[in-house]
């Protein structure tokens, strides 16, 4: 039995369910069956050796089509009949076969083999694949350049706009023919005889989707010389493919010429044409003709260009002997092109017998004074002397699509639209946030605001009384600014008996400068930011620094958050406005996108762009949208309803935006570039993308790019999408080309981040109040905060959690608002109980514990940083030649011990970490740190003990203690428990500090060293058991 | 030592067979109630199944040691000197190379195995019956040093993943809480620096910790922050009053497992103070077993200083240790004057590591510490300019000794001239499973979940090689 019944079988069957609901259920229960039992058994048991590139016995088992295309021993698979598929005899144990090899499957896997089978095999995604079973499969297409091997023999011209090395706008006097036969088309005014053609205009960014193109307009025309014609004559095969975007235009005579080969004459055999002109005809309404000469023509008919204009095309045309009509095919995107009415080319049926001019050859646009003006870009010109066959066309239409990013049909029909199950649609984070009333409860009195009445009802927490003042200041200063309260704002706030002293204190909180400092570090740990690129060469970015400045003003100005987002992903896609600062700040937003890890090394530089890529999705997933995106890149995601489509969807808008200059050795420099600030004034270096020629992605097979699938156009993700469409992005970036389909003009970036931005999406607004409850009360609401699929946790508390998300969105996406709400409920004001799991006590973060160190000892700088790291960083870097500067800073650097500024401002070096953030858990830039670790060990008791940071913010706190002559010893033990904790110290601490100092003073070890130095001494070991203290380390 | 994961947190990120053993493990924990590390990710833990071996020592040759010249025979190469590669060369080169090049050594077989070695080596080659070499190392197409070095280190030459030796510390904790149970000796500042024995996702406490860097002479090297700030009896007293402050606070505050733990570090640093020292000082050899090693002398100093640091870290109960041997001050990567090269970086290493293995093997510990000797690829067989050879991930070796090795083996073939594996491919996926099942670890149990799904050292891939085992 051979393959093509059967498949016809299935068509059939999978059509008929399609227009019937009932069956569409059936279908739908089918691909449950499927993805549940068959898709993961086929993936454990089966893929290792027959999928992807490691094909064993030519048997690949991972689509449909494979399936029944079978390997060496004939099709695996026939659908419908279990008991005559090798694939069951194989399982089965049957005629000589045995597989796996493994061991044999269980009965109940054989058993669910034998059901699917038999209920005809469905394969999900199918459906359209089926539909576009008229073109080649899918796997048969492999991108070929259009002088490959034989196709060589047969190429007559090559025009590439790629190929010409000029400037951009510089005239095109000669466009070189790459083919071999030295056919250059030239301006022909001043050059052929009667020739009007005036040269066009090379374009680097073209409408072709930014690549280069060759730009005609009225008047322009360029002609190869005609004592050197294409080798096509009479009745001959011939092949035409152009890229092209032409723009529609008034000028004479009315009709476009595009291409012409022969003579359009009148030929003194009304039956014989003797030219192949491709041209669109304004008379019949813009109708495109591939036409022999007067009236000889194979047409599309009236109207059929209208819908091409101001779109990048590829357009085949292939003819082989005979009658014009009936021996011509078009082909638009790789699409067989129909009339309107769905019928075959109008026309005459003429026999051509092509014949050169005397004045030209090949010629494009107004050669002559009868030819036709264009108007548009032309990117490639290609003629062939033979009728392609349909797969060498589609080989070189594939290689052309790939190169232009062309949605190419054949390729876009066979991307499997997701089909999603119901249990994966109703999934509870896709769905929309629901605004509840907060419930009524009867403890009353208890409530601060609404936040507790979702806490009272559903936390299992007690209404547990409020926590003392001392230890609610010392919480809520930490986490508000990471920084311990002085003595005078404990003094202050202890001494303040109005009911707003609390409040009072959280707004003093929110309005100073090191909030941002505090908060910009929670969202640095989720884009994984640094300032090296780790890997290999692990070079120094000297420019990073203002990424992370950046994000500690946009917290302190209160920027809002969707404001925020769509400033990172897109801030240079904005529309500009009259503030040079709001757009250098915009552009500097986008260093997101680029502080990511590099393999630099890596000598396969696309590679290397396609890891970037995958680091901008998952961060971009896990921080915006809490979902692990980038599982998606080798196969559908195992759990989530995300496909690679959706991955290589997402792929394709990152790919389209650049991240490096040029090669620069065997290592790559990625973009800085001087934004200026106006006149008079210095411009900034930043370090940002810039948005290139947009392409669409083929689904990388296994995530390898050399295996490449369907080619998906530029999207978000589709589970979500379906509920609500992709918002179109406006602003003058995209409307100057109102007429471009959007989707294919940018990258896409920006529609990109106001999708993920919009109040309507389910996820952006669930995610962040998510983040800010898990840094206030110790865990989120979803405890998974950067994974809200379905292997994250699931909402404790969902009511409070999109009540939360709701009044979010309508405050206007105001961070700060959030960490009111959040800080004044009563929840928040409780006693720490023993093993809550709300408020649990938490260890300062290691930037905590060093900032506090420093203020505390006196030595803290609490100005902001600049660009302190990236010059400390790059002072110290290995000069190798290149742009590139590779770290040469080790993480116990006596910088690190000196630098007084807040933690946050320290240099960030990849795999480097300075052994105080390294040692107390301070998040690994390689990736998306949601939550850090908090980790117990000896080496940072040993730091605690010995390193040269603590012991010398010990000794600079017992000087700031002995620095009063007026004070006793037991008024400095008060004083030194002031700023360690905020409080005076008890009897028991003053008698057993007392103890401490005499004894140490006694020991002989000490006796050697002069007085002053002794007594320093003394007091620094004293300070240091402070700053070692638990209460020190910890938060209640 | 404990870790702000939740248990139930730990369980479900190290789910897929490695939870009930790490469950088992944190039980058993619950006795140490006294020390109060009730879930001390470092604790030791039983293994998948038995292990035949309890340690590791990677001796890793920075650079890429020349698999023709040293391991890997190939008399065509000779005989074909300056003639042209008959078949083509491989897709991705690192630079271009010329015509093939005559091995500048002569190979000697050895001990009653016969297995050839070249005479870079033959302090190595006299103790081949308790080696296994791999001819047969397949790099990918890591042609450089950093995403090589990565490769062999990690596992991954592109993404940031955990080190061979953070894996094993994460299945198998480690004997000695008074040691860092993974220790790496002059690590290279370069080619993927730290993180060649970092934990990556894996908690901070499984990160490997550095004795030195690659930039500094061995002798000169110091485990940071164990050096005492105070003599001992003032810092006695320092530690009395924060335990007593602790303990007064521990009180206030009530249960509170994490507080317990922090004050038993202290006293854990206290001790490691005292013992780390008297493990690291060399000094306490003998003078015949400093001699053997080629300790005080040329070119043999650093390196052997090294291997004997290892031995004495292993006895101590450090699960895994890797000897460095780093660039920029010692460098196998032969561009140009191989012959040089080679000679004078094998005299650094041949004595030692020969005098490394019989000594683990006298004390009875080579029966249960897997030996490495690895470099993250070998070298063209075509030359690079007149005399040099270029990277070449394509081929290589590398040899395994002692635990659960059958020694006296050789494992895998080249093609005639040493350009590509003609027989039993040995992948790096595979290479670490090996290491990993003779650990008593499942390479595809050893999970840890992250960013929402379970990684492991060997990805997807990676077969053990079942052939070299004894």
């Amino acid at each position: 039995m051979t393959w093509k019944p059967i498949a016809s079988l299935v068509l059939v069957t999978l059509v008929g369910l399609s227009r019937d609901a009932i069956a569409q259920e059936k279908s739908a229960e089918a691909e449950k069956f499927f993805e549940s039992r068959i898709r993961p058994l086929l993936v454990e048991r089966c893929h290792k050796c027959h999928a992807g590139t490691m094909i064993k016995g030519q048997l690949r088992l991972e689509s449909h089509e494979a399936l029944l295309k079978g390997g060496e021993t004939g099709p695996a698979v026939v659908a419908g009949k279990p008991d005559e598929s090798l694939l069951m005899k194989a399982v089965r144990h049957q005629d000589g076969l045995a597989m796996p090899p493994n061991g044999k499957l269980n009965e109940a896997q054989i058993s669910a083999l034998a059901e699917w089978i038999k209920a005809g095999a469905v394969w999900p995604g199918l459906t359209t694949a089926v539909a576009a079973a008229a073109v080649p499969p899918l796997s048969s297409i492999v991108a070929t350049p259009p002088n490959d091997g034989e196709l060589a023999k047969s190429l007559q011209l090559w025009l590439r706009a790629d190929s010409l090395t000029l400037g951009d706008g510089e005239l095109v006097h000669v466009w070189p023919d790459q083919s071999g036969h030295g056919r250059d088309v030239s301006a022909t005014k001043g050059v052929r005889v009667g020739g009007v053609g005036l040269p066009a205009r090379f374009v680097r960014e073209s409408t072709l989707l930014k690549r280069p193109g060759v730009r005609f307009e009225t008047g322009t025309g360029l002609a190869s010389s005609p004592d050197n014609p294409v080798e096509i004559r009479g009745d001959a095969s011939l092949t035409i493919i152009l890229v092209m975007n032409l723009q529609p235009h008034e000028a004479q005579p009315p009709y476009d010429g595009v291409l012409g080969i022969g003579n359009p004459a009148f030929p003194s055999d009304p039956g014989k044409p003797l030219a192949a002109l491709v041209q669109i005809n304004r008379g019949e309404d813009h109708a495109l003709h591939f036409a022999g000469g007067w009236n000889h023509d194979a047409s599309l008919g009236s109207g059929s260009f209208k819908t091409h204009y101001g779109k990048p095309i590829l357009l085949t045309i292939t003819k082989q002997p005979g009658p014009m009509r009936s021996t011509t095919r078009l082909f638009v995107n790789g699409e067989a092109a129909l009339r309107p009415n769905g019928e075959p080319l109008e026309g005459r049926d003429g026999v051509p017998d092509i014949q050169h001019r005397p004045d030209i050859g090949v010629y494009l646009g107004k050669t002559l004074s009868w030819a036709g003006s264009i108007q548009g870009d032309l990117g490639e010109v290609l003629v062939y002397n033979q009728a392609l066959t349909d797969s060498q066309r589609l080989n070189v239409e594939c290689h052309l699509a790939d190169k232009f990013s062309l949605l190419f049909k054949p390729l876009q029909n066979a991307a499997p639209r997701a089909v999603f199950t119901a249990e994966e649609k109703t999934f509870w984070a896709y769905q929309p946030v629901k605004d509840i009333a907060p419930p009524s409860v009867k403890n009353e009195s208890w409530v601060k605001n609404p936040i507790d009445r979702f806490v009272l009802r559903s936390l299992e927490a007690k209404a547990d009384p409020t926590a003392d003042n001392l230890t609610l200041l010392r919480r809520v200063t930490f986490d508000l600014t990471g920084l311990p309260p002085t003595p005078d704002e404990v003094t202050a706030f202890l001494t303040d008996d109005s009911p707003q002293a609390y409040e009072k204190v959280v707004n003093r909180l929110l309005d100073s400068p090191h909030y941002g400092e505090r908060w910009a570090r929670h969202w640095l740990d989720v884009v994984r930011y640094a300032e090296s690129t780790a890997n290999d060469a692990n070079a120094v970015m000297r420019f990073a620094w203002r990424y992370r400045n950046y994000v500690i003003d946009a917290f302190n100005r209160d920027l809002p958050y969707d404001q925020f987002l769509i400033e990172q992903l897109a801030g240079d896609l904005l529309p500009p406005t009259d503030s040079i600062e709001t757009n250098t700040r915009r552009i500097i937003a986008t260093g997101f996108l680029m502080v990511g890890p590099k393999a630099l090394a890596e000598t396969d530089k696309e590679q290397s762009r396609l890891d970037i890529v995958d680091d901008q999705i998952d961060v971009t997933g896990r921080a915006m949208l809490g979902l692990t995106v980038a599982c998606a890149r080798c196969h559908d995601h195992k759990f989530d309803a995300i496909r690679t489509t959706d991955y290589y969807a997402l792929a394709g808008i990152f790919r389209s935006t650049e991240p490096f200059q040029n090669e620069v050795r065997n290592a790559t420099m990625w973009w800085e570039f001087p934004v200026p600030q106006g006149e008079g004034k210095e411009p900034i270096t930043v370090m940002a993308p810039k948005d290139s020629a947009p392409r669409n992605l083929r689904v990388h097979l296994r995530g390898n790019r050399f295996t490449l699938g369907a080619t998906v156009p530029r999207g978000t993700l589709q589970v979500v999408t379906q509920s609500w469409p992709m918002l179109p992005a406006s602003g003058p970036t995209l409307a100057a080309s109102a007429t471009v389909d959007p989707n294919q003009l940018g990258s896409g970036r920006l529609e990109l981040a106001r999708w993920i931005a919009s109040p309507a999406n389910p996820l952006t607004a669930r995610v962040m109040v998510n983040r800010i409850w898990q840094h206030h009360f110790g865990r989120g609401l979803v405890a998974t905060s950067d994974n809200f699929g379905t292997r994250g946790e699931r909402p404790s508390h969902p009511e409070l959690l999109d009540w939360l998300a709701a009044r979010f969105v309508e405050s206007g996406w105001s961070m700060k608002a959030m960490h009111r709400l959040m800080v004044l409920s009563a929840a928040y004001r409780m006693r720490n109980e023993e093993n809550s799991t709300l408020l649990p006590r938490r260890r300062l973060s290691a930037e905590e514990l060093r900032d506090a160190m420093l203020a505390v000892s006196g030595k803290l700088d609490r100005a902001p940083g600049s660009n302190d790291s990236g010059e400390f960083l790059v002072s110290k870097a290995e000069n190798i030649g290149a742009m590139i500067l590779p770290n040469r800073v080790a993480a116990d650097d006596p910088y690190y011990t000196t630098f007084a500024k807040r933690s946050i401002y320290l240099p960030v070096v990849r795999n480097m970490l300075p052994d105080v953030l390294a040692l107390f858990d301070a998040a690994d830039p390689n990736g998306v740190t949601a939550q850090r670790n908090e980790t117990t060990v000896a080496s940072q008791s040993l730091f605690l003990l010995n390193s040269p940071f603590v012991r010398d913010q010990s000794r600079a706190f017992a000087e700031r203690l002995l620095a009063d002559k007026s004070l006793s010893d037991p008024q400095r033990i008060e004083q030194a428990h002031r700023f360690a904790f905020g409080r005076t110290a008890s009897a028991d601490e003053q008698t057993q500090a007392t103890e401490f100092l005499v004894a140490y003073l006694k020991t002989p070890s000490i006796q050697s060293r002069p007085e002053p130095e002794r007594r320093l001494a003394a007091w620094q070991s004293y300070c240091q058991s402070l700053l070692c203290a638990n209460e020190f380390l910890y938060v209640e | 030592m404990t870790i702000s994961l939740s248990r139930r947190d730990w369980l479900q990120r190290s789910a897929c067979g490695f939870g009930n053993l790490a469950l088992l493990s944190l039980l058993a924990d619950e006795t140490y109630a006294d020390s109060g590390l009730s879930t001390n990710p470092l604790s030791p833990r039983q293994p998948h199944q038995p292990g035949r071996a309890k340690r590791v020592v990677f001796l890793f040759m920075h650079g890429g040691v020349s698999h023709v010249d040293s391991f890997d025979h190939k008399p065509k190469l000779s005989e074909h000197n300056g003639r042209p590669l008959p078949f083509a060369k491989p897709k991705f080169e690192f630079a271009p190379t010329g015509n093939l090049l005559a091995s500048p050594w002569k190979f000697q077989k050895y001990g009653e195995s016969g297995i050839e070695v070249s005479d870079l080596f033959p302090q190595i080659g006299a103790c081949i019956d308790d080696i296994c070499v791999i001819r047969s190392m397949n790099g990918g197409d890591q042609v450089s040093h950093g995403p090589a070095l990565l490769n062999i280190n990690t596992g991954s030459g592109v993404f940031a993943r955990p080190s061979l030796g953070a894996w094993t510390l994460y299945g198998l904790g480690t004997e000695n809480q008074n040691l860092p149970g993974f220790i790496s000796l002059s690590p290279s500042l370069y080619h993927g620096g730290a993180q060649n024995y970092g934990s990556s996702f894996l908690p901070a406490s499984f990160q490997g910790t550095r004795i030195g860097d690659g930039s500094t002479n061995f002798k000169d090297a110091k485990l940071s922050n164990l050096t005492p700030g105070d003599d001992p009896a003032l810092q006695r007293l320092q530690l009395d009053l924060l335990a007593r402050r602790n303990r007064a606070h521990l009180e206030r505050v009530g249960d509170a497992p994490q507080l317990e733990a922090r004050i038993a570090a202290f006293e854990m640093s206290y001790r490691m103070q005292a013992q780390a020292p008297e493990v690291l000082d060399l000094s306490r050899e003998s003078a015949a077993t400093q001699a053997s090693y080629g300790v005080g002398v040329e070119p043999t100093d650093e390196y052997a200083r090294q291997c004997l640091q290892a031995r004495r870290l292993l006895e101590a109960g450090v699960r895994f240790v890797q000897v460095n041997f780093s660039y920029p001050r010692n460098y196998w990567d032969a561009h140009g004057d191989l012959r040089n090269n080679h000679t004078t970086n094998a005299k650094k290493v041949d004595q030692p590591i020969a005098a490394f293995l019989t000594d683990l093997k006298s004390r009875g510990m080579l029966d249960d510490t897997l030996v490495i000797f690895g470099t993250e690829f070998g070298r063209t067989p075509a030359a690079q300019g007149t005399d040099g050879r270029d990277h070449h991930p394509h081929a290589f070796s590398v040899w395994l000794a002692g635990g659960g090795i059958r020694g006296g083996t050789a494992y895998g073939q080249t093609d005639d001239y040493g350009y590509y594996v003609a027989e039993n491919k040995v992948t790096m996926p595979d290479f670490h499973a090996t290491i990993l099942h003779l650990l008593g670890l499942d390479h595809e149990r050893l999970t840890y979940r992250h960013a929402g799904r379970d990684y492991r050292l060997t990805d997807v891939d990676g077969e053990v090689i079942s052939q070299i085992l004894a």
